[in-house]
């Protein structure tokens, strides 16, 4: 490589130059996912069974309840914020990594606990039958969506990326299921929670192999 | 303003000006880059094989990221982020020389050629010196094993291990 070399690339990348939009910033996007994301969840997860009768007082009369739902919920937006900010470069991540994976640990140790000194009185009462499958159904849309808003923009750790967002897509109807089916902390860990993994991997590969394609032919061949 | 305030002015000002479409400005934006890239590589490692293959890749990684960029951030994170894991990608993916460098090479005190290389003075000496003599210098496993007197699965981990820590580092210097 030499200099002509590097005017002879500047003078492509040049050449190539078209104008393009500023992406949104992370809140912003951040937000619009979440809003989208629960909705969708909330709507579906309606259409396929009855949310579980009495939750709603439960939330108002056990405080702790309230807090492992609340728990649940900062840890989604920490997770997506994660994810997002991650996909745009030189923008700080860490300290928010160790809030959404602190929250995420706290929520999920709670129903370990739970299994000793359960918040609610364990119950069969508002069993959704296919409750773990359903969980993937409601959180592959959000994951995908993650997915596009994340390569839509320069994650250059595309696999942390998206597992963060997995776990955020995953962690929505896992927290919904805790106000729609049956309330259990072994059930909670097997069914609700179990699924959080396996759909940020899925996420994760997903968002690297997408980035990865998306960037595939510039980088391979820069002066052609 | 200092040299460094008005270079951070101009640099974000030109790519605002790039986002826009005017090409004027990105071409003066990556003439001056690439000096200021190639100074920060050096800084860190020294004059290596690669940085050439590094600098280029990270004006490519530049061009398509430039939609990023947001106007009210400060310009070096973002492009040094960019710098940052760009040259750790073409380290990862440096193909050692068929032979040796030239006929010194294996008399060569190869720990002189760590002076002014900060990221690697941090590495331990065994990493230190594999990461320099495969990636730096561009010896084959082989060769880097028989100088260092250990077997090439030995100078396989040094050198996934030796990259891995250097990227903490300098995500840590940089944070």
């Amino acid at each position: 490589m030499t200099q002509r070399d590097d005017n002879a690339l500047i003078s492509t990348l040049v050449d190539d130059l078209q104008p393009v939009a500023v992406r949104w910033p992370a809140l912003r996007v951040g937000a619009i996912w979440l809003v989208l994301s629960v909705a969708y969840v909330l709507g579906a997860m309606a259409l396929l069974g009855p949310f579980r009768e009495g939750a709603g007082t439960q939330l108002l009369t056990h405080p702790r309840f309230a807090a492992e739902m609340m728990v649940g919920v900062l840890a989604v937006i920490c997770f997506i914020m994660v994810a997002i900010r991650q996909a745009v470069p030189g923008q700080s991540t860490r300290p928010l990594q160790y809030v959404a994976l602190g929250l995420g640990a706290i929520w999920l140790f709670n129903f370990v606990a739970g299994i000793h000194f359960p918040t609610l009185e364990p119950s069969m009462h508002g069993k959704r039958e296919f409750c773990a499958w359903e969980s993937y159904v409601y959180s592959a849309p959000p994951a995908l969506f993650a997915v596009v808003l994340l390569v839509r923009r320069f994650p250059l750790q595309p696999l942390a990326s998206g597992i963060n967002a997995g776990v955020a897509a995953g962690l929505i109807p896992a927290v919904t299921m805790q106000i729609a089916c049956m309330y259990e902390p072994v059930h909670i860990l097997e069914h609700h929670a179990a699924p959080i993994a396996v759909v940020a991997l899925v996420t994760g590969v997903a968002a690297f192999m997408v980035n990865r394609h998306r960037h595939s032919h510039t980088r391979s061949d820069p002066l052609g | 303003m200092t040299n460094w305030e008005a270079d951070e002015a101009r640099w974000s000002a030109w790519l605002v000006e790039a986002q826009a479409g005017n090409a004027g400005s990105y071409e003066q934006l990556l003439a001056e880059l690439v000096p200021a890239i190639r100074a920060y590589l050096f800084s860190r490692f020294g004059s290596f094989e690669a940085i050439d293959d590094c600098v280029q890749e990270c004006l490519l990684a530049i061009h398509q990221a430039r939609h990023t960029y947001d106007a009210r951030r400060p310009f070096r994170p973002w492009m040094f982020a960019i710098v940052r894991n760009r040259t750790i990608d073409v380290l990862r993916k440096v193909r050692p020389a068929p032979e040796l460098p030239g006929a010194d090479a294996t008399t060569h005190d190869w720990n002189s050629e760590i002076d002014g290389r900060r990221l690697l003075e941090q590495l331990s000496q065994g990493l230190r010196e594999t990461l320099l003599l495969t990636k730096l210098m561009g010896l084959s496993t082989a060769e880097c094993a028989a100088r260092q007197g250990i077997s090439e699965s030995l100078v396989k981990v040094r050198v996934h291990r030796g990259i891995r820590q250097l990227k903490s580092l300098w995500e840590a210097e940089s944070s």
